[in-house]
């Protein structure tokens, strides 16, 4: 009996000190920063972009992607009292790779006065003080083939393809994005209340429909290979740039 | 049960000094630090801190530099175009690349990069190590995609090892590969020719390389000075129109710029080891360096971004007499211990 209770006690405190060390761990548990996921969608108006399918537009030309890969640089959610939070790096988007859809990084929350965000802001391309090299590591490693290497500087956009001109020859269509003119950052509104230990997919959609159209009228037949490669191209990185600035927008929000 | 809490204590304590011990791993990565051997004619070299010479990777950019692995069919390296005996250029117009084109720039000699601001013809390239990444892909060059050539050094037997050796890096990638590279370019420093060893008061110049040297910097003779600044690197690599032609072929700096003020502007070449370097010029039209002289005596066109200093020149301002004496004192700038160290050739 003496026996049986010291054993039950000493199995009672043993676990009563084992369990107090697990409370003490959870007791106050460190809280994760909220994780957040931007997710890119590539459309052309409401249809999810195929490898390879045309797309109609209202010029008699029609076009497809068979790459379209871009940079995402250094996204931020902004608060309503201003603070305006980074959450990634550069990330190298491919529409094609599954694995190369969404940039994702995590906000602490400790930096900002509020946690309602009403802001997203992105660059599109290679800022401009990592657009200055090619020692590069990550998504900046040269071997992904988006950099210049005759001029030192990142290709932001590619997107390489075919279009279909108004009397129905098809024909190459080869559009490269960049130089310092070409970045920019661009900003949509959303409405989003960040909470620790929780993650969040944001929704981008990219709209081709856009990107060749508003506000200014991008058509494949007069210019169908540009490459950012002399000032002859500065209209159209004008253009595109003022473009873009459209072609995104927030489609939907999920908590995790 | 205070024992048992004393063992709890002890294992964790040994979990966590385990777990310290793995982060550091000190034995792996310990490359020499290298000091650059500067002449007293050359200033001091700033290094970047992102890519710190050691002896490793001095030896393992050498080794690239020197290994055709980098080009699409490996059949050429660096040192294909950038020959060690002609000051790390090539005797020829243009070069040829793997595919049996040629381009349409004189491939640059390779000396004292590390005092240079920007690189190729134009400065397209920003620094040594983005240079490095041009020729390797250049269709008309070697050929090769980054992706290829990363994947060929990570399966060679030597390389991963000589990587984890210079960078501690486990897997190769194209930084690594181009810091190596620009490690072992940044020793080409040549700085002992016959003028360093006059300025030092070692040797003499003769009657003709004296006038040489006086019609190289009297500004209304070659004024030659005025660009390729005498001494140091014989160069302010500033970008200048020299009116080699009046509507520039190749508009040189405006590639880069989109500025119209930089059309057929190119980079003052360092005149250090130019006996060797020949043909001249950007494009290598000029064979010889009498031919040079000549073009800045009065050969010159008057194009519309011609160089203020040679707009206000007067044609045919120096003797025949004059241009060969600017010539001799120039091939006093050739540096023969350069030229033939043994630690810049093949490994």
């Amino acid at each position: 009996m003496n026996k049986n209770f010291l054993k039950a006690f000493s199995l009672i405190a043993l676990s009563a000190i084992l369990w107090g060390c697990r409370d003490k761990e959870t007791e106050t548990p460190t809280p994760v920063n909220p994780k957040i996921n931007l997710v890119f969608s590539h459309k052309v108006g409401d249809q999810e972009i195929v490898q390879g399918q045309f797309y109609s537009r209202s010029q008699g030309e029609s076009f497809s992607f068979d790459m379209l890969k871009y940079y995402v640089s250094q996204a931020a959610l902004v608060n309503t009292a201003g603070d305006t939070l980074y959450f990634t790096g550069h990330n190298l988007m491919d529409a094609f790779n599954a694995n190369r859809k969404k940039a994702s990084g995590s906000i602490d929350l400790d930096n900002a006065q509020m946690s309602t965000f009403n802001e997203l802001i992105f660059g599109i391309g290679v800022s401009p003080e990592f657009n200055t090299s090619g020692d590069q590591a990550g998504d900046l490693d040269p071997a992904f083939g988006m950099i210049w290497t005759w001029s030192t500087g990142y290709i932001f956009m590619k997107h390489e393809g075919q279009f279909i001109d108004s009397t129905g020859a098809t024909q190459p269509l080869l559009y490269h994005l960049g130089t310092s003119r070409a970045y920019q950052r661009y900003s949509m509104p959303i409405n989003i209340q960040l909470k620790n230990d929780k993650t969040y997919d944001i929704h981008v959609d990219f709209n081709f429909a856009e990107v060749y159209n508003s506000p200014n009228l991008i058509t494949f037949t007069d210019n169908n290979v540009i490459q950012s490669s002399g000032s002859q191209d500065i209209p159209w990185i004008s253009s595109m740039v003022q473009n873009l600035q459209n072609a995104f927008s927030v489609s939907s929000i999920q908590v995790k | 049960m205070r024992k048992l809490s004393f063992f709890v204590l002890f294992l964790m304590t040994m979990v966590v000094a385990s777990c310290d011990r793995c982060k550091d791993n000190p034995q792996e990565f310990q490359p020499t630090p290298y000091t650059l051997d500067i002449p007293s004619s050359l200033p001091a070299m700033s290094i970047p801190s992102t890519n710190p010479l050691t002896v490793e990777g001095i030896a393992l950019g050498r080794k690239l530099f020197y290994d055709p692995i980098l080009s699409g069919n490996n059949t050429q390296s660096c040192s294909s175009c950038h020959i060690q005996s002609t000051g790390f250029s090539e005797p020829y117009q243009h070069s040829t690349g793997i595919d049996g084109i040629q381009g349409t720039r004189n491939a640059m000699p390779l000396i004292n990069l590390g005092y240079q601001p920007n690189f190729f013809w134009d400065g397209g390239a920003a620094d040594i190590e983005s240079q490095a990444l041009g020729p390797v892909t250049n269709p008309i060059e070697m050929h090769e995609t980054w992706q290829n050539a990363v994947i060929e050094l990570r399966n060679h037997p030597d390389y991963p090892a000589l990587f984890k050796q210079a960078f501690g890096i486990d897997q190769i990638t194209s930084q690594y590969v181009v810091r190596a590279i620009a490690q072992f370019e940044r020793t080409l420093i040549s700085g002992n020719s016959k003028y360093d060893r006059y300025v030092q008061g070692l040797e003499s110049l003769t009657d003709q390389e004296m006038l040489g040297l006086q019609i190289f910097t009297d500004p209304m003779k070659g004024d030659c000075n005025h660009c390729h600044v005498l001494g140091s690197t014989f160069s302010d690599f500033e970008y200048r129109n020299t009116g080699l032609d009046s509507i520039p072929v190749d508009e040189g700096r405006f590639r880069i710029t989109w500025n119209n003020a930089d059309k057929g502007k190119f980079k003052t070449p360092s005149l250090r080891n130019i006996e060797v370097t020949g043909p001249y010029m950007h494009d290598g039209r000029f064979m010889t360096l009498l031919e040079c002289v000549e073009h800045y005596n009065s050969g010159f066109h008057y194009a519309p971004n011609l160089d203020a200093n040679l707009y206000t020149a007067v044609k045919g301002r120096m003797s025949i007499e004059e241009m060969e004496a600017v010539v001799a004192f120039m091939k006093t700038l050739t540096d023969h211990e350069f030229l033939n160290n043994p630690k810049f050739g093949a490994p």
